[in-house]
C-alpha cells in the first residue's frame, strides 16, 4: 500500500531505484518529487539502521544489498540506475546491476 | 190604506235588491200589470179589500215563473208603503235571503211607480263572488238583466237595521254586516262590519280580518272610515302580525276606484329578513285594482336585520302597485343602527390579521373604527325598488351613515348601489366617500354600466396612519379589462413595523390588480420595481434601494376561494446597510419568497461586514418567517472572519435570526489562508456561530476530513465594529502512529521527518486588530520517536514557546531532550537548546550528550530544512574515557584506559551525515589490552605477530582521525606512539625486539565506525573473526595474489592524518 | 635464528579490512525479508 503520490511518480518513471538502496529523481527535480523522495529515503534509512543495529553490518551495506534486490524487482517500464550512474528503463530482460550483487 | 199590488211588487223588487242592486225603469212585466190595474180600477173597492191575496197570487206566479222558491207574508200593502214579513227566498234549507221584515216605499207618479225608499229589519243574505260578478243565488233571477252602463249607486233611500251577508269569494269567506240609513247615492250613512277568517288574494293571506267602518255616501261615492284589523298578514317575503288600519277612504261611483289614507299599526313586521316591531304610520292610496299609487310613511321602534339592528327607523316615500308591477321610491332613516353582536364579533375578529406586517396597525385601527362605528350609527338613504313579473331591483342611490364615533360614509351621485334579481347582479355607480371616526378618508368614484359589467372610476385615498404605520395610495384607477373583469392600478407607499422589533419605511410598489367581481383577486402579474427608504429587522438595517420584484408563478399575490397564494422573486438584490452598526454590503442572485408558507430561498447570498477588516459570509439560504423568529438552513457557505487567517468553506447547517441574534450551527471546512498553507484542510461538524449586534462568537472542534481525528478546539471572538478579536486553539493531544502521520496535518514535515510515534498537545492564541495579527502558543511533546534525514530520534521531549505561532517563530533557548539520536552512532541522553526561526529553519544554540565518561558537544549552527544543501555541524568530544567508550559499545573483552578529546566536523546532506576530518587525541598515555581468550589459528605469520603484539600495549599517545559517512564505511587511522608491551602481553622474542623498535602502529581500518569497533573487537576474538571474516580474508588474500589493485597497498601518505577520503559511498 | 633489525621507517601494518561480495551474499536474505515487511516504502 504505497503512498499514492510515490506510486504514481514511480509508475511515471519520475522516480527510480538507485544501487545504494535509495530512490532518486529521474530528470528534472520538482519540490514535490524532492519531498516524496526524501520522505521515502528517510523511512528506508530508518529500517536499514534498525536492521544494522539488530543484525550487524553497516547501514550502507544493508542499503546496498537491498538496492541489489530492489533493482532486480523493478517492473518493466520502471526506472533504475546502472552501476555507472545512468538512469535506465527496465526492460523485460535482467537489469544491469553492480557486479557484487548476488 | 196601502197602495196596490204593484207597490208590493215594487217592494218585492226592492227587498230583493238591497243596496247592492239598483231599481230601474219598470220592466215589461210591470207594464202588463198596469193594464190589468186599469181594468180593475173599476173593481177598486172590491178588490182593495182582497188586495193581499191578489198580490200574493200574482207574486207567487211571477216567482214560480222565475223558478224562485220564496216564502213571505204580506203584513201591509199600502199604496206607498208595502211591508213584508218573514221573507225567505231561495232553497228553504239554504235560503239565499231571510228577512224579518222589509218595507218598500214606492212613489207612483206619471212616469210610473218608482221605489223611493227601502227599509229592512234583520236581513240574512248569502252571496258568492264568481270571477268578479256577485251571485246572490235565487235573487239573481229576480234582478233585471245587467245593463252596459258602469255601475252606479241607485238614488234609493235605504234603511237597514241589520243586514248580514255571507259572501263566498275565491279568496275566502267574508261575513258582512250593514246597518245604516240614507239615500244610497248621496247621504247614506251607516256602519259596515266585515269579518273574514282567512283571505288569500294575490299571493297574500290575511288571517281573521275584521273591519268596522262607518260608511257614508256622498255624490254617489261611498266613503269608508274606521278600523280594519287582522290577526296576521303574509305576502311573498313579508309578514305582518296584528296589522291594524284606521281607514279613511272614498270609493269611486263605480266602486272601482278608491282614494284615501290609512293609519297603520303592525305589531311585528317581517320584511325581507328584517323584523320591525311596533310599526306605525300612514299609507295613502289612490287608484283602482289595476294601479294604485300613494305615499307610505312608516316608523318602527326596533328593527332587527340579519346583520344589524336599529332603534327608531322611519321609511317614507311614494309607491305604485298594480298588476303590471310594484314600484317604490323613498327615503329611509334608521336611528340607533347597530351591527349585530355576531357581526361585530366577526369584524373584531379581523384585528391582528396582519400582525407583524407594516399593515398590522392599519388593519387594527380600521377594525377598531369599524367596530366603534358599527355600535351606533344613524343611516339615511334614498331607496328605490321595483318588482315586475320578470324580476326587479332594489337600489340605494343617496346614503349617509353617521356614527356616534364620528365616522361618516356617504354615497351620492349616479344610480348608487343597485342589486338586481333574478340575475343577482350588483352594480355600483356613484361617489362613495368615507371620513372621520378613524376611518380612512376616501372618495371613490365608480361607474358600472350594468351588473357584472366592469367597474370604471377612480378612488382617492388620503394617507392612513396608525401608531407608526402609514399607507399612502396614489389615485386608484379602475378600468374595464378585456376579459370583462375590473383592473385597478395604483402605487402604494407603506411604512410600518416588521415582526416584533423590525421596521420598514417608504416601501413603494406599483400595484396592478385584476378583480373578476367575484372572489378572485390577482395582484401584479408582471415584474414591478420595488423600493424602500430603510428596512430594519433584528439588528440588521438596510439603506434605500430599488429591486425588481417579479411574481413567482402566475402572480405576486392571488386571492381566490381556495385561499391566498403567490410569491415573489428578486433577480439580483444589491443591498447596503449596517448590521449592529457595522457597515454591511449584501448581494443575492435569485431570491424567492412564497406566501403559502412564508418561506423563502436566497441563492448565492454574499455579505461583506465591517469597515477595514471585512468579514465575508456567502451561502445559499432557505428559511421561513415564524411568528417570533426567522429560521432555515444554509448550504454551500464560505467566509472569513476579519483578518483571521482561517478560510471557511463548504459550510452547511441550520440558521436562526431571533431577538437580534443570528445563530448558525452546522459543519464546515477550514483552510489556512496563507499562499503555501501551514496546515491541510480541517473539518468541523459541531460549528456554532452567533452574531449579536456587532460581536461574532464562533466555536467548534477541528478534525481531519478523513478519519475525523480530533486536532483542536477553536473559539473565536470578533468585534465587527473595531475589527479586533482573538482566537484560542486548544490542542488536547494529537497522537501520531503508523496510520496517522504529521503530513496528514501539514506539508511542512513531509520529506523532513517520518515514522513519527508520539503525541503533541498545547494551546495557541491569535490576537488581531484591524491593522495587525499577533499570535503566541505553547506546544509540547514527550517521548516522541521519529526518523529524519540525519537518522532516527527516540524519546524526544520538548516544550516549544512560540512568540509568533502563525509564522512558527519561537523565543531563543528552547530546550529539547532526546533519549537517543542515531545518525549512525547512537548518542544517548542529548540536551539541545534551539530556536525555531521560521517554518523551515531551526537555530541550534548548542547540544550536549554524555559520551563515554566525557561529553559530546554540538556547536551552534542553523539547520535549514528547506534548502537541499549541505548542513555543517561540528561536534566536540571532551574527556571521553576510552574504557567507558569501549564499555558503552559493550566490548567486554577489551580493556583500555586513557581520556581523549577531539573534534568531529560533520556534514549532513540529503543522504545522511559524514565526518570530515574528524580528529581525536588522547590527553596522555593509556593502555589497550585484550582480555578475552585467544585461540591460535592460522592467521598467517603477520596475523599472529600483530595479534600477539597488540594483545596488550601501552601507549604514550593515541590519535585517531576519522573520515567518511557515519552510516557507511569510516576511514579511520589510528596512530599509537610510544608503544610498549602492557602487562600480560606475551613476550616472545620477536615482540621484545619489536618493543625496542620505534614501533608506530598505523592501523588503517577502512570500516564503518561501528564496524571499526566491531572489527577491533573481532580482531581480538579469532573465532569471531574466523566466523565472520575468514572466508572474505581468504578471498582477500586470493585476490591479493591475482589483482594487486584491489588492496589498498601501503599508502604513501605520510601519517599526518591527511587521509584522502575514499569513494566509500560506492563501496559495499 | 632470524634477526630482524628495526627498519628505520616505522613498519606500517595496514590492516585493510573491507567488505566485499561476501557481505552482499550474507546480508541478501535479510534484505529480501526487509523489502517484504515494508511494502509501503520499497
Amino acid at each position: 500500500q504505497r503512498n499514492p503520490a510515490y506510486a504514481q511518480a514511480r509508475a511515471a518513471g519520475k522516480i527510480g531505484e538507485k544501487p545504494d538502496g535509495y530512490v532518486g529523481i529521474v530528470g528534472a527535480p520538482t519540490p514535490e518529487l524532492q519531498k516524496i523522495v526524501s520522505s521515502i529515503n528517510i523511512q528506508r534509512k530508518a529500517v536499514y539502521t534498525k536492521q544494522a543495529e539488530q543484525g550487524g553490518g553497516t547501514v550502507e551495506q544493508r542499503a546496498f544489498v537491498a538496492g541489489c534486490n530492489l533493482i532486480e524487482r523493478t517492473k518493466p517500464g520502471e526506472m533504475y540506475m546502472t552501476p555507472g550512474g545512468a538512469w535506465k528503463e527496465r526492460g523485460s530482460g535482467a537489469p544491469e546491476r553492480d557486479s557484487r550483487c548476488v | 190604506m196601502e197602495d196596490d199590488a204593484t207597490a208590493a211588487q215594487e217592494a218585492e223588487d226592492g227587498a230583493a235588491e238591497p243596496f247592492a242592486r239598483p231599481v230601474r225603469k219598470p220592466s215589461r212585466a210591470v207594464r202588463i200589470l198596469l193594464l190589468i190595474a186599469l181594468f180593475l180600477t173599476i173593481v177598486l173597492a172590491g178588490v182593495w179589500l182582497q188586495r193581499k191575496p191578489i198580490a200574493d197570487r200574482i207574486v207567487r206566479d211571477e216567482l214560480a215563473r222565475r223558478g224562485v222558491p220564496a216564502r213571505y207574508h204580506i203584513a201591509d200593502l199600502g199604496l206607498s208603503r208595502q211591508r213584508l214579513t218573514d221573507v225567505v227566498i231561495g232553497d228553504p234549507d239554504h235560503p239565499d235571503l231571510v228577512a224579518d221584515w222589509v218595507e218598500v216605499s214606492t212613489d207612483i207618479s206619471l212616469r210610473g211607480a218608482s221605489v223611493t225608499a227601502l227599509r229592512a229589519g234583520h236581513v240574512r243574505l248569502r252571496g258568492r263572488l264568481v270571477d268578479g260578478q256577485l251571485k246572490l243565488g235565487a235573487i239573481d233571477r229576480l234582478l233585471p238583466p245587467p245593463t252596459g252602463k258602469p255601475f252606479a249607486l241607485p238614488s234609493l233611500n235605504v234603511a237597514v237595521e241589520d243586514a248580514r251577508m255571507r259572501l263566498d269569494t275565491p279568496y275566502g269567506v267574508v261575513g258582512l254586516k250593514v246597518a245604516g240609513t240614507g239615500k244610497l247615492d248621496d247621504g247614506f250613512s251607516g256602519t259596515l262590519a266585515a269579518v273574514a277568517p282567512e283571505l288569500a288574494v294575490a299571493g297574500c293571506t290575511v288571517e281573521r280580518l275584521a273591519a268596522a267602518v262607518h260608511v257614508t255616501i256622498g255624490d254617489g261615492r261611498p266613503s269608508l272610515e274606521g278600523p280594519v284589523r287582522a290577526a296576521a298578514a303574509q305576502c311573498e317575503g313579508a309578514a305582518a302580525s296584528h296589522p291594524a288600519l284606521a281607514l279613511d277612504a272614498t270609493l269611486g261611483e263605480a266602486l272601482d276606484r278608491w282614494k284615501g289614507s290609512a293609519d297603520l299599526t303592525i305589531a311585528k313586521a317581517d320584511v325581507a329578513a328584517a323584523t320591525a316591531d311596533r310599526v306605525r304610520g300612514t299609507v295613502t292610496f289612490e287608484g283602482g285594482p289595476e294601479r294604485t299609487t300613494g305615499t307610505v310613511e312608516l316608523a318602527s321602534d326596533a328593527l332587527a336585520g340579519e346583520g344589524l339592528h336599529a332603534g327608531e327607523t322611519r321609511i317614507a316615500g311614494r309607491y305604485a302597485a298594480g298588476t303590471k308591477g310594484n314600484r317604490f321610491g323613498g327615503a329611509v332613516h334608521g336611528g340607533g343602527v347597530a351591527l349585530s353582536r355576531a357581526t361585530i364579533q366577526r369584524v373584531a375578529g379581523l384585528a391582528g390579521a396582519a400582525d407583524g406586517t407594516p399593515a398590522g396597525p392599519l388593519v387594527d385601527k380600521l377594525v377598531r373604527a369599524a367596530v366603534l362605528a358599527g355600535r351606533a350609527m344613524d343611516v339615511r338613504a334614498e331607496l328605490s325598488a321595483e318588482q315586475t313579473d320578470e324580476g326587479g331591483h332594489i337600489g340605494v342611490s343617496r346614503m349617509t351613515m353617521t356614527a356616534r364615533s364620528g365616522a361618516r360614509a356617504t354615497l351620492s351621485g349616479g344610480t348608487g348601489i343597485r342589486y338586481r334579481w333574478p340575475d343577482a347582479g350588483l352594480t355600483l355607480d356613484g361617489m362613495l366617500a368615507f371620513a372621520g371616526g378613524d376611518l380612512p378618508e376616501a372618495a371613490i368614484r365608480l361607474h358600472q354600466a350594468r351588473a357584472g359589467a366592469p367597474v370604471r372610476g377612480t378612488a382617492l385615498f388620503r394617507p392612513y396612519a396608525a401608531d407608526g404605520a402609514r399607507l399612502a395610495l396614489t389615485p386608484v384607477d379602475f378600468e374595464a379589462a378585456a376579459d370583462g373583469s375590473t383592473r385597478f392600478t395604483t402605487r402604494a407607499t407603506i411604512s410600518g413595523p416588521i415582526g416584533p422589533d423590525g421596521r420598514v419605511s417608504g416601501l413603494t410598489m406599483p400595484v396592478s390588480a385584476r378583480w373578476n367581481g367575484g372572489g378572485r383577486l390577482v395582484i401584479n402579474r408582471t415584474c414591478v420595481p420595488l423600493s424602500f427608504d430603510r428596512l430594519a429587522v433584528s439588528g440588521l438595517e438596510l439603506d434605500a434601494t430599488r429591486l425588481a420584484l417579479c411574481p413567482e408563478d402566475a402572480a405576486l399575490l392571488r386571492i381566490t376561494g381556495a385561499g391566498v397564494r403567490g410569491g415573489a422573486q428578486i433577480a439580483n438584490a444589491d443591498l447596503t446597510g449596517r448590521i449592529g452598526g457595522t457597515p454591511l454590503a449584501l448581494t443575492a442572485d435569485a431570491s424567492e419568497f412564497r406566501l403559502t408558507d412564508n418561506g423563502f430561498r436566497l441563492q448565492n447570498v454574499a455579505a461583506r461586514i465591517g469597515g477595514e477588516s471585512v468579514t465575508r459570509i456567502a451561502a445559499d439560504l432557505t428559511g421561513r418567517v415564524g411568528d417570533g423568529d426567522v429560521a432555515g438552513r444554509f448550504s454551500d457557505g464560505s467566509g472569513q472572519i476579519g483578518s483571521v487567517p482561517l478560510l471557511m468553506s463548504d459550510a452547511a447547517g441550520a440558521w436562526r435570526l431571533a431577538d437580534g441574534v443570528l445563530t448558525l450551527d452546522g459543519a464546515l471546512k477550514v483552510d489556512d489562508a496563507a499562499e503555501d498553507p501551514r496546515f491541510e484542510q480541517l473539518a468541523s461538524d459541531d460549528f456554532h456561530f452567533t452574531l449579536d449586534g456587532n460581536r461574532i462568537d464562533a466555536a467548534g472542534t477541528l478534525k481531519t476530513p478523513e478519519g475525523g481525528v480530533k486536532v483542536s478546539d477553536v473559539t473565536i471572538a470578533h468585534d465587527l465594529g473595531t475589527g479586533t478579536g482573538h482566537a484560542v486553539l486548544d490542542v488536547p493531544g494529537i497522537a501520531f502512529d503508523e496510520d496517522f502521520q504529521p503530513e496528514r496535518l501539514t506539508r511542512l514535515t513531509f520529506g523532513v521527518i517520518a515514522d513519527v510515534r508520539g503525541a503533541v498537545s498545547g494551546k495557541g492564541r491569535i490576537e488581531w486588530t484591524s491593522e495587525d495579527v499577533t499570535s503566541t502558543g505553547t506546544f509540547a511533546t514527550t517521548g516522541t520517536d521519529l526518523s529524519a534525514a540525519f537518522g532516527t530520534v527516540t524519546g524526544l521531549s520538548t516544550t516549544i514557546h512560540f512568540t509568533d505561532l502563525l509564522n512558527l517563530k519561537t523565543a531563543p533557548d528552547q530546550l529539547a531532550t532526546i533519549a537517543e539520536v542515531n545518525p549512525g552512532i547512537a548518542a544517548i541522553g542529548g540536551v539541545i537548546h534551539y530556536q525555531v526561526l521560521d517554518s523551515e529553519r531551526v537555530r541550534i544554540e548548542g547540544g550536549e550528550w554524555p559520551f563515554a565518561g566525557g561529553t559530546l558537544i554540538l556547536e551552534p549552527t542553523v539547520l535549514d530544512f528547506g534548502e537541499k544543501q549541505q548542513r555543517r555541524l561540528t561536534f566536540r568530544l571532551r574527556g571521553v574515557e576510552a574504557a567507558q567508550f569501549l564499555q558503552q559499545f559493550d566490548f567486554d573483552n577489551i580493556n583500555a584506559t586513557g581520556t581523549f578529546d577531539g573534534v568531529l566536523p560533520m556534514v549532513f546532506d540529503e543522504s545522511g551525515g559524514r565526518i570530515v576530518d574528524g580528529h581525536l587525541e588522547t590527553r596522555a598515555g593509556g593502555t589497550l589490552a585484550y582480555i578475552g581468550e585467544v585461540s591460535e589459528e592460522d592467521l598467517g605469520t603477520w596475523g599472529n605477530l600483530a595479534f600477539n603484539a597488540l594483545k596488550s600495549i601501552r601507549y604514550d599517545s593515541l590519535t585517531v582521525t576519522l573520515d567518511g559517512p557515519l552510516a557507511g564505511e569510516m576511514v579511520t587511522r589510528i596512530r599509537f606512539a610510544g608503544v610498549h608491551q602492557g602487562e600480560g602481553a606475551e613476550g616472545n622474542f620477536i615482540v621484545d625486539r619489536l618493543a625496542k623498535l620505534p614501533l608506530r602502529f598505523n592501523i588503517r581500518i577502512k570500516a564503518p565506525f561501528r564496524q571499526l569497533i566491531d572489527s577491533v573487537q573481532s580482531y581480538y576474538e579469532p573465532e569471531r573473526l574466523i566466523e565472520r571474516n575468514l572466508p572474505s580474508l581468504i578471498e582477500e588474500q586470493k585476490n591479493q595474489a591475482q589483482d594487486p589493485k584491489n588492496t589498498a597497498g601501503p599508502s604513501s601518505e605520510n601519517d599526518d592524518g591527511a587521509v584522502q577520503p575514499t569513494e566509500s559511498e560506492a563501496m559495499p | 635464528c632470524v634477526t630482524v633489525n628495526a627498519p628505520k621507517k616505522p613498519i606500517e601494518i595496514n590492516l585493510n579490512i573491507n567488505i566485499t561480495q561476501e557481505v552482499v551474499y550474507r546480508l541478501d536474505q535479510d534484505a529480501k525479508d526487509l523489502i517484504q515487511d515494508h511494502p509501503g516504502i520499497f
